[in-house]
């Protein structure tokens, strides 16, 4: 790919991302010496497979669930997915389980279509949502090779009493708008608000399990952290040469990296 | 104010703005400062207490399976709003699965009970009418008082769906002092197999732990490790730590079953095997191993019974295990059998051998059939014979929490003669001489009256209906129960029969010591305690029982000395105190309670092993191949031969006490039914009582079975029956019929069907005449000396069927 | 030649009529549209409440219907001003009594176009987003540009030779007066007011055309942008432009041919005219063939799995039958139908029409739906049932587009008079110094 124009597009991007985050990104004050750039990495030889992730996710961010009538129609909202692949037939055969959050590509291409900035790239590299904003025409939903973003189809529906398990930290989306995985930004914030405080330097362990998904995860599969910072565990997991991201070539940059080795060996 | 709190004051309100900024965050571009959609929430109790955005963490123990993980939950102005792994916690470590994620459903269910209720109408109309708490248990302990001065207290049935731990002792203790045998669980029906196969060789009737972490392979016997099982989530750590955590190496993790399942996918190499034989590949790597000279022949020396050839005091010769592999189990015949190729029997018992310390595990469904006994104890012999026993890197028998009985509650003569009474499902007598219980033969009894009628029922955690085959007949023998109460929270298809429901508190409204199953090694419990006000006028199960002790007075109320549930769970975490070994050395309740409310638990350090002074308590202290319960047993049947005959066993004599191999036996005619039944528990599935919660129905795969009953088939099966994905089929077995929606899996094999259970309708309907979400479609047939439910052996069919 | 000279011919006595008298014709056409508008809005009414759950959208199908209309609405939209403004810079004498009823065209389609993905919002309450917020790099705001200046400048070109007529019309004292007043601006049909407004529709002419171009180019950039399968090509561009003359041309002449038919103008109208439009469109046909022959001939030997998973859907799989039927019905059936004098009358250019027009439909659609269906990883494939509120809202958008027309019709000339008018005074001079200038010339200098 054209380091160039990607460049161009980059600078275009964070500039449109800088200008969305306004207010909010003042608040982003980590006394951090380096800017952080956050990235995931998923272990599939590690991951069971038990969606614990997807609740975990659903849970902590408030997303809706879309009952028995909507199910059928794909209209469900799954900031962690997960993507079961099937090759062949038994007894042949195979199997494979992918947890799917967003990438938070560096090249994002549902940023780049938005025309309301609705969608953008914070300066730590989370491609955030703006959902107060959003048109709802689609568009990034589209655009986003690996369909990780949602649309709320209606309103959010929860009966009267679950309302009570709604998490107050995170706002709940209206229909008509857009949702994606944020990568619990809201925690971030709450680690580096409270590491401010403390007067004291965040380290990779205080990232590396944040996000609801990873915390949660009884496989361990799921590491967070700076990808930035060289000796952070997602940066050592990255480097490692089982790691691998969807769709490559396409040239989006997941900032997701996922881990396979392929086969058991004597 | 001090200057101290004043500074405290600032740096709270400082963080709360933090936290509301960071929740602001993603509206920020918008510059709002509120959350314009946040939804108006109904009130609930306890949030008086709590000041405005304030939040406090509660330690407690999770409770959608028996696992007993440690949780911690947040509660943000009395709501609780999120529940995470405990990081102290050693089941868990932090980590949750999705069942535990999925508890705040359950807590807010819209569902519940809202306070005690009577039925109002026939049976099974679901009408109720609010009671008082003390006009029920005022009447229902009337009514006990009656049955037991009428002499007929054995006639109780206290259905009780909790394997261990406290609330169980407290049910055994009403049944012992009320004078019931009937105190009956599940286990036939679920990890019965493989609970009798360590009561009969290991002389504890108690699921083993599992050193995962230094073994160095597994091999499952259609064990659900990543879907089900009891174990799993510390499996889950334990296996993913096994293959990453160790430079250079990889424990291998074998799975074997008939259906490509999840964990058979996860697994590192998956051997398909014909349903219902895993017993006959366990003696086939048995006879490898043995043959070659292989087994860990100092352990088989000296810790073992039965494996050669001997003779008893009566100088009657016996046949050893040896010979009966050698003889009758060569990898050919076996081959034959399971459909696995005798090369893949020669090189996995090979890989056994090289890789130990190895483990070979069956659970649950994968021991639960005809030959579920003999296959269970075919299973876990592997492990005797490769030394894995009280080892490092294998098995060990995990030491109960010591924490100081309850006094003995002295059951009185009315009671012994109660207690002394053969029990109704038949199991312990010459009925069924190797069980330890049997749920499933219950209704037969209850309808016939025989041996003696049922004047009561109480269900605990329990919801026969659903849960045990034949549901119908279930509802039928509930309508010949004079007094049926339930105590669930949620509406089921057994408390539809109930006359009286006084709902339970959810676990996450209640005090309760957890004894969570076997997993770490070592003794631990799990502790519990409210995290919000209870939401409606609920009672603790615990605190109605001895009340009802009470109302039925005299030596029953007497053997119940605490006033609350509460005092008894302090008393027993009290006896905790100050044992050596332990998470928590304290002097005081307050000190012992603060730690508990830190870490959830309590819990001694690490494996211990090679305790051989207490590891068997069999007849011989030893591990027994050879089972001289079992013989003992089977020799008080009065005409054994005949029994035998009867029930078309075909094993004799000294086989029957050793691990051995019967033929299957499948409920309806191949021709007939062309299918075989695979019922499985999938990840989403917590038990029927929790089939509700909308998170967990919603991971379901494919998402758009989300909600449906469906059946999986092999895509060229769907092929041959003309069905595509959507379709609704009529799927039949012997037992009944039910319209389900089609799956095409590839991972099915051909000729079974999956059928994930727990799904379909909620609400349950009282009427419902199609209760494909539950145990319904399998035949109640069960391995024939020992009770073990059979859930592999069920035949069915299928047709299409247009939509209505 | 002044405005208060004109003639009392046959053309402006028809075309006037409908201004004129309101005869139950009118009725007959427009209650019906309004009944089925009604229920158009009914539907629209409904989704707003419920969301776009009332659709038969869902992940990964979030475009369907809408979209599609949106496509075909503006494609349709070029009929008119770029072909009218084709015709004009090329002086192709015949275009006269056809350019007013194709700038209509535009006018409607655009404004059907424009809604259609107002419709498709999820919010359309914030619609002003998209001003206050607008991302210069999004398609989406491309499209609101070439579009809305797409939109003014054909108002100004449907307006600009409208002037002279609702001149006329002010000064014959027929229909609407007061507003031809206030439009004819004063319009008294002196040679300077002539003259200017001619060189002003000469600019136009020019200056619509790269404009037209542009809309129909960044409509494709929408799917070509973006990294979806079969979506992400380079020839989409061009691809839509000519689709979308190809539809026009289309639309048009059905147009036309309802016009000459209802209003009796089959004098002003005439058969040369399908004829000359019908080569066009045979040209177009013959170009979209050529086109839709190397998409898929290039992804057919590419042989990419993502590409090649959506073309099999439309080439073997569920949408074989619209595929199929749109090649063979709406390109070759019609390629056939045009190619010969024959079937270049009414009837044949009609019945062409309305195949390519339904095709052109179908084709819009198969662009969006099959390449949705198939995302890029290995998820279970889309499914899309559009429901009854999209095709109501559908029928709705083309019963008000077909309204608009008539009304149009109703208030203003939809034949322009004085163009025609014109033509007789000038065509044959005209054609004649032309004609000259083709000449082999007398001396060589
Ligand atoms: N997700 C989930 N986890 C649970 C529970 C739950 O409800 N849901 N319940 C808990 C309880 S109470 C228990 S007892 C444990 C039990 O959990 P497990 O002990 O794992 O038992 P099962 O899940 O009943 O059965 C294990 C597997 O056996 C397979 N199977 C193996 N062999 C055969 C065969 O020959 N034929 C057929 N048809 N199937 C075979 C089934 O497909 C199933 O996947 O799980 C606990 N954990
Ligand atoms: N075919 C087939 N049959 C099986 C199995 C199988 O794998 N296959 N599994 C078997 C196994 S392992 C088991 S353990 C049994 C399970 O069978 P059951 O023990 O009958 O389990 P559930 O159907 O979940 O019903 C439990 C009831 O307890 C209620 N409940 C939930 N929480 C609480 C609480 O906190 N307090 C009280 N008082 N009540 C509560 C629920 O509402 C529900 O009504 O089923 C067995 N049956
Ligand atoms: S995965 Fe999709 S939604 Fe996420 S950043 Fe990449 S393109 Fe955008
Ligand atoms: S749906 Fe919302 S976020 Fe996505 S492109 Fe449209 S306005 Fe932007
Ligand atoms: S990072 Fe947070 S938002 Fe993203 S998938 Fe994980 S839990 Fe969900
Ligand atoms: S929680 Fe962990 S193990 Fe479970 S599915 Fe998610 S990543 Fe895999
Ligand atoms: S394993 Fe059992 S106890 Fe642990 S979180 Fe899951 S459901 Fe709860
Ligand atoms: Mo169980």
């Amino acid at each position: 790919m054209n380091p160039t124009r990607r460049d161009v597009l980059k600078t275009v991007v964070a500039a449109v991302g800088a200008a969305a985050l306004g207010a909010g990104e003042a608040l982003a004050a980590e006394p951090a010496k380096k800017k952080r750039k956050w990235g995931m990495t998923i272990d599939l030889d590690r991951c069971t497979a038990c969606q614990a992730c997807v609740v975990a996710c659903k849970s902590e961010n408030n997303v809706p669930c879309a009952g028995p009538d909507q199910m059928p129609l794909d209209r469900g909202i799954y900031w962690m997915d997960m993507l079961a692949i099937h090759e062949g037939s038994h007894p042949e055969g195979r199997s494979q389980y992918l947890p799917t959050p967003c990438n938070h590509c560096e090249n994002p291409p549902c940023v780049k279509v938005c025309p309301v900035g609705a969608t953008f790239q914070s300066e730590e590299g989370i491609v955030g949502q703006i959902w107060a904003r959003c048109i709802g025409c689609r568009y990034c939903t589209t655009a986003c090779p690996y369909s990780r973003r949602y649309f709320n189809w209606s309103d959010p529906v929860w009966p009267e009493e679950m309302k009570n398990h709604l998490n107050p930290d995170v706002a709940t989306r209206p229909k008509g708008v857009v949702e994606k995985c944020t990568f619990c930004h809201q925690r971030i914030r709450a680690v580096q608000e409270k590491a401010k405080v403390e007067g004291r330097e965040l380290e990779d362990g205080d990232f590396r399990k944040l996000p609801a998904c990873a915390q949660t995860c009884p496989a361990e599969a799921i590491m967070f952290g700076d990808m930035n910072d060289p000796d952070s565990t997602v940066s050592e997991l990255g480097r490692s040469p089982r790691a691998f991201r969807l769709l490559e070539d396409l040239g989006t940059r997941p900032k997701v990296v996922f881990l396979r080795e392929a086969k058991w060996k004597e | 104010m001090k200057k101290q709190e004043k500074q405290n004051t600032a740096r709270r309100d400082f963080l709360r703005g933090a936290l509301a900024a960071a929740g602001g965050f993603a509206l920020a571009g918008c510059r709002q400062t509120e959350d314009p959609y946040a939804l108006n929430r109904p009130a609930v109790p306890g949030t008086a207490g709590y000041g405005t955005h304030q939040e406090k963490w509660f330690s407690s123990a999770c409770s959608q399976c028996w696992a007993g993980c440690g949780i911690r939950v947040r509660v943000v102005e009395g709501r609780a709003v999120r529940i995470d792994g405990n990081v102290a916690h050693p089941i868990n470590r932090g980590t949750l699965g999705p069942k535990g994620q999925s508890g705040l459903q359950v807590l807010y269910h819209p569902d519940r009970f809202k306070g005690p209720v009577r039925r109002d109408g026939p049976r099974g109309s679901g009408k109720w009418t609010p009671v008082s708490w003390d006009t029920a248990i005022g009447e229902i302990g009337k009514t006990l008082q009656d049955i037991r001065s009428r002499g007929e207290s054995r006639g109780v049935l206290l259905l009780d769906g909790e394997p261990r731990g406290m609330m169980r002792d407290l049910w055994s203790r009403f049944a012992t002092v009320y004078g019931t045998p009937n105190h009956v669980d599940h286990r036939a029906a679920s990890d019965g197999g493989k609970l009798l196969a360590m009561a009969y060789m290991h002389g504890v009737p108690e699921i083993p732990a599992y050193d995962w972490n230094s073994t160095g392979y597994v091999l499952g016997f259609g064990a659900s490790l990543f879907e089900s099982w009891c174990q799993s989530i510390h499996f889950m750590r334990s296996s993913s730590a096994l293959r990453r955590n160790m430079p250079g190496k990889r424990v291998k993790f074998v799975q074997i079953s008939p259906r490509h399942s999840t964990t058979a996918s996860r697994a590192d190499e998956w051997v398909d095997i014909n349903p219902a034989t895993y017993g006959a590949l366990a003696l086939g790597l048995s006879h490898v191993i043995v043959r070659d000279g292989l087994c860990d022949q100092e352990f088989v020396k000296d810790h073992t019974f039965g494996f050669e050839d001997w003779t008893d005091a009566a100088g009657k010769k016996h046949r050893g295990y040896k010979d009966l592999l050698l003889t009758d189990y060569p990898p050919e015949k076996v081959s034959k059998i399971t459909g696995v190729s005798k090369k893949t029997i020669e090189r996995l018992a090979r890989e056994l051998v090289d890789h130990r310390p190895a483990i070979a595990l069956a659970d649950g469904g994968a021991a639960a059939a005809t030959n579920g006994l003999g296959t269970a104890m075919s299973i876990h012999a592997l492990n005797a014979l490769l030394g894995n026993i009280e080892r490092p890197g294998g098995m060990v028998v995990q030491r109960p929490a010591p924490y100081a009985p309850w006094p003995d509650a002295g059951p009185d003569e009315g009671a012994k003669k109660g207690l002394a009474s053969e029990r109704l499902d038949g199991s312990g007598a010459s009925r069924l001489p190797l069980a330890h219980g049997c749920i499933q033969a219950l209704p037969d009894a209850i309808l016939a009256g025989a041996p003696y009628a049922a004047q009561a029922a109480f269900l605990y955690r329990s919801n026969p209906a659903f849960s045990k085959p034949g549901g119908k007949r279930w509802t039928e023998a509930f309508q010949k129960i004079p007094l049926v109460v339930s105590f669930s929270p949620l509406p089921d298809e057994s408390t539809f029969q109930a006359d009286f429901v006084l709902p339970d508190r959810t676990y996450l409204e209640r005090w309760e010591v957890v004894e969570p199953v076997p997993s770490v090694g070592h003794p631990i419990v799990s502790f519990r305690q409210p995290v919000v006000e209870p939401l409606y006028d609920t009672r603790a199960t615990g605190d109605v029982l001895i009340q009802i002790a009470k109302a039925v007075g005299g030596p029953v109320g007497d053997a119940f000395p605490w006033d609350t549930w509460r005092k008894a769970v302090e008393e027993r975490l009290q006896s905790l105190l100050n044992v050596e070994d332990s998470s928590i050395v304290a002097g005081k309740l307050s000190d012992l309670r603060k730690g508990m409310e830190k870490d959830s638990g309590w819990w001694s350090p690490g494996f211990k092993f090679e305790q051989w002074a207490d590891a068997f308590r069999t007849p011989s202290g030893k591990f027994e191949f050879y089972s001289q319960e079992i013989a003992r047993k089977l020799a008080a049947v009065p005409d054994l031969e005949r029994e035998l005959t009867a029930r078309g066993v075909v094993t004799r004599g000294d086989d029957l006490c050793l691990p051995h191999w019967e033929l299957p036996r499948f409920s309806g005619s191949a021709a007939e039914f062309p299918f075989t039944v695979a019922a499985y528990r999938g990840i989403e599935y917590a038990e029927g009582g929790s089939r509700h919660v909308p998170w967990l129905r919603e991971i379901s795969l494919p998402r758009r079975d989300a909600w449906k009953q469906r059946v999986e088939l092999h895509p060229d099966d769907a092929k041959e029956l003309k069905l595509a994905a959507g379709d609704t089929a009529r799927v039949e077995t012997p037992a009944g019929s039910a319209r389900m929606s089609v799956a095409i899996i590839p991972g099915m094999r051909r000729g079974m069907i999956g059928i994930p259970l727990g799904q379909g309708k909620w609400p349950p309907k009282p009427d419902d005449t199609d209760p494909s979400g539950g145990y319904a479609l399998l035949a109640n047939a069960m391995d024939p000396l020992a009770g073990i439910l059979t859930l592999q052996e069920t035949r069915a069919r299928i047709t299409r069927e247009k939509r209505t | 030649m002044s405005a208060t000279t004109h003639p009392e011919d046959f053309v402006f006595e028809r075309t006037v009529a409908p201004i004129r008298r309101t005869g139950w014709g009118f009725y007959a056409a427009v209650l019906p549209l309004l009944a089925v508008i009604a229920w158009g809005f009914y539907a629209y009414i409904t989704q707003l409440r419920g969301g776009l759950g009332e659709t038969g959208m869902n992940r990964p199908l979030y475009w369907g219907v809408y979209m599609a209309n949106f496509v075909f609405f503006i494609g349709i939209s070029h009929a008119g001003t770029l072909i009218s403004a084709i015709l004009r810079v090329t002086s192709a004498e015949w275009r006269r009594p056809i350019t007013r009823c194709a700038e209509v065209i535009t006018v409607f389609a655009l404004m059907f176009g424009g809604l259609s993905v107002l419709i498709d919002l999820g919010r359309p309450d914030r619609l002003l987003n998209v001003i206050k917020y607008g991302r210069v790099m999004s398609p989406i705001l491309w499209d609101v540009v070439c579009i809305s200046t797409y939109m003014t400048g054909s108002l100004i070109y449907l307006y600009l030779p409208l002037i002279p007529d609702v001149a006329i019309l002010r000064d014959k004292k027929v229909g609407w007066t007061w507003l031809y007043r206030i439009l004819a601006l004063g319009y008294t049909g002196t040679d300077r007011q002539k003259h200017r407004i001619e060189k002003l529709i000469g600019v136009m002419a020019v200056l619509i055309i790269p404009i037209a171009v542009s809309v129909h180019t960044v409509v494709s950039y929408i799917f070509a942008t973006t990294l979806q399968p079969a979506w992400h090509s380079t020839i989409f561009g061009p691809y839509f432009v000519v689709g979308a003359i190809f539809s026009g041309i289309a639309a048009l002449m059905i147009a036309m041919a309802i016009i000459r038919k209802t209003m009796g103008l089959e004098g002003v109208l005439k058969d040369i005219h399908f004829n000359r439009l019908g080569m066009l469109l045979f040209v177009m046909t013959c170009i979209m063939i050529y086109f839709t022959f190397g998409i898929y001939l290039v992804e057919i030997t590419g042989n990419e799995p993502a590409i090649m998973d959506v073309v099999m859907k439309k080439v073997t799989g569920e949408h074989a039958i619209s595929f199929w039927s749109m090649i063979g019905g709406g390109f070759i059936l019609p390629a056939i139908i045009l190619a010969f004098p024959k079937g270049r009358t009414v009837t044949g250019c009609v019945v062409a029409s309305v195949l390519i027009l339904s095709s052109m439909w179908m084709e819009r659609y198969l662009i969006i739906v099959p390449t949705l269906a198939r995302p890029r990883l290995p998820m279970p494939e889309g499914m899309y049932t559009p429901t009854w509120v999209e095709w109501s809202i559908t029928f709705g958008c083309l019963a008000a587009f077909a309204l608009g027309y008539i009304l149009f019709a109703k208030v203003f000339p939809i034949v322009s008079l004085w163009e025609i008018e014109e033509g007789k005074e000038t065509a044959i001079p005209e054609v004649t110094g032309k004609f000259q200038e083709y000449m082999p010339a007398e001396k060589v200098n």
